[in-house]
């Protein structure tokens, strides 16, 4: 399993946190991010992608981790058939700390842009590429997802105490 | 607060028995052990590739039934594999049917107990399917098979108690570095029944205002599970009622349809005066991984309450307390459901052996588009189309890899393809540009005939067929 950086044993031992913790910020459920996890790295067995770079690998482990997510919802909503709707907080909040709570109670299509831009630290123009969306749509939802956190936990802080 | 988060991220993490799971997986291949969830939703896209598949025996009707169900207008066509059958341990395993297309293949095989009842609706195998090849190498040497794994790739589709027969599937993907092949083997190492999986639901709008006996919490109860606020313990507390209780059990039991390994024991208001409900658990059945199953009482509109709920183990099962329902939201609690869901132990068996059996796929050809031209800003280089899947060769610099592709048919209706994994390479490196070559794919919700299909919606862009 070891040898060169992209082998997918390595990629695990190295990215198998982050493509978890992406996870967990879109669905809330420890479960569900660890089948997430297995899942993405899965599908790396099977695609075998050529990466040009280590950073190029995190990034498409994290998008196809993305596009786990949201199958998961999906596969959910059709299983629920009603409550579950994309304003919904995640289901399990319960072992999150007070900040991840807030990013929780995100409507679902803020969840992963804020995750990639706070705790990867990924530029606008990356989360743009490795989410298929335009750097317009991650400003947007960026935004509006600081403006919730910040009331959100304002509401529970004393004020100035957490700076969004 | 992004150090924060950052912080609380951090502690997060995977755990342990997770991680050795994917190092199993990762190591050995042919160990993997997926979770049923999972294997579901592989089995959902499974259920649409069956509709193609050609062939079926006769010698297990109730799994032939399942399949015919699902053959829809290829019915017709089934035929039986000769001789894909393989004993070991008691056990026969018998291939019914394979078909792949360039992207994709799926193999449907049936595991029966010939000489006695130890499979049920649990089961698991682990094993090997190998067929297709790498795509061929320059230095003209013989391009290797591929192998193509473990028990994730397996998906138990039905189980049927009188024939003692299980349906299951195995798929493989061949992307665009490998290709299919006739020749296929499938090799299973072992099977077993010890792990389910609990996906339930049932309505509550049976429940009354009546307070049902209620039993103290016994000494050694074992609290698995609380939900929301647990990052502050007196907080939780703080929300529980003062007395300590648990329903009686069998007070209203109900069943689920999708187990008789896990029931409601006993479902309402304990004398306490908050909202229970106990679930009844089969001997051996415990949750995975020490913790409690995942619950939630769906209600319309959003009420935080109902994430908030303590999982108590007791006698013969486990007690749900919802601290936050009193009899006063009997009418809001009616018109909720409950479903708790989450992988669990159960008293099962494994059984190790050797099953081989070699076989030949039935491949289905695909449509080449050619030098496609541009689409949505992209060069598209190729598609290929076949009744289960689309792939495209193209400089996508990303975004292609989320958007639902269709295909348009004569009469104007669409059938929606799903995106898949994909590849992005940038051919450019080294040499100071980005270069974007990316193969994506997507798989049909169900089968397409490629007679009737006109065009290809991606983007909002046609490309005529």
């Amino acid at each position: 399993m070891e040898g060169s950086w992209d082998s997918p044993g390595l990629l695990a031992r190295r990215y198998a946190p982050a493509v978890y913790r992406l996870a967990y910020a879109r669905t809330g459920c420890r479960a569900d991010a660890e089948d997430v996890m297995q899942e993405v790295f899965l599908r790396l067995l099977k695609a075998e992608p050529v990466f040009d770079s280590e950073a190029h690998a995190k990034a498409w482990l994290l998008r196809v981790a993305s596009n786990c997510s949201n199958d998961l919802f999906r596969l959910y909503r059709r299983r629920r058939e009603e409550p579950l709707t994309e304003d919904l907080p995640a289901p399990e909040a319960s072992e999150a700390g007070r900040v991840t709570e807030a990013v929780l109670s995100l409507p679902s299509r803020y969840r992963i842009p804020v995750h990639l831009y706070y705790y990867e630290g990924y530029p606008i123009a990356e989360i743009a590429r490795i989410l298929g969306k335009s750097e317009g749509t991650i400003k947007s939802r960026l935004f509006r997802a600081r403006g919730l956190l910040r009331s959100r936990l304002e509401e529970e802080d004393h004020a100035g105490q957490i700076q969004v | 607060m992004q150090d924060r988060y950052r912080c609380e991220m951090e502690r997060l993490g995977p755990s342990q028995e997770a991680l050795d799971r994917l190092c199993t997986i990762l190591e050995e291949g042919s160990e993997m052990r997926h979770r049923r969830r999972i294997r579901r939703r592989m089995a959902a896209v499974l259920v649409c590739a069956v509709l193609m598949v050609t062939v079926v025996t006769a010698a297990v009707p109730t799994v032939r039934e399942v399949l015919l169900d699902r053959l829809g207008i290829f019915a017709p066509y089934i035929r039986t594999i000769e001789g894909a059958v393989c004993r070991d341990q008691g056990i026969e395993i018998q291939v019914l049917g394979a078909l792949a297309d360039d992207l994709e293949g799926y193999v449907y095989l049936a595991v029966r107990d010939v000489d006695g009842d130890r499979l049920d609706e649990c089961l698991t195998l682990k094993g090997r399917l190998t067929t297709g090849t790498k795509r061929a190498p320059d230095d003209g040497k013989p391009a290797p098979a591929v192998n193509i794994v473990g028990t994730g790739s397996f998906s138990l589709l039905s189980y049927d108690p009188d024939t003692r027969t299980a349906l299951l599937s195995a798929s493989v993907f061949y992307g665009d570095t490998a290709q299919p092949s006739r020749d296929a083997q499938l090799s299973v190492t072992g099977m077993s029944t010890r792990e389910g999986d609990l996906h339930a639901e049932v309505s509550c709008g049976s429940v009354t205002g009546e307070t049902l006996e209620s039993l103290p919490v016994e000494e050694e109860a074992e609290v698995i599970l609380r939900s929301g606020g647990e990052d502050d313990p007196r907080k939780f507390d703080a929300m529980l009622p003062r007395q300590a209780v648990v329903l009686a059990p069998e007070q209203n039991p109900m069943s689920f349809e999708e187990t008789e390994d896990i029931w409601i024991s006993s479902m309402g208001f304990a004398s306490d005066g908050c909202f229970h409900i106990r679930l009844g658990l089969a001997e051996g059945v415990r949750p995975k991984g020490g913790g409690g199953f995942f619950t939630s009482l769906f209600l319309p509109g959003a009420d935080e309450r109902i994430y908030i709920y303590q999982q108590t183990l007791v006698e013969g099962g486990m007690d749900i307390l919802f601290p936050l329902f009193h009899k006063e939201d009997l009418e809001l609690l009616q018109s909720c459901k409950f479903r708790p869901y989450g992988a669990y132990a159960r008293n099962g068996r494994t059984i190790e052996g050797s099953w081989t059996l070699d076989f030949q796929m039935e491949h289905y050809r695909s449509l080449v588009l050619d030098q496609v031209g541009e689409l949505a800003g992209r060069q598209v280089q190729q598609m290929t189309v076949s009744p289960l899947s689309v792939t495209m060769h193209s400089n996508d610099p990303g975004g292609f890899h989320n958007m639902v592709l269709y295909a348009v048919k004569k009469d104007g209706s669409k059938v929606a393809a799903q995106p898949g994994i994909g590849r992005y390479a940038n051919a450019g490196i080294g040499t100071g540009e980005t270069i974007w070559e990316t193969f994506n794919t997507w798989s049909f919700e169900s089968p397409i005939d490629l007679e009737d299909v006109v065009a290809l919606e991606l983007a909002g862009e046609r490309i005529p067929i």
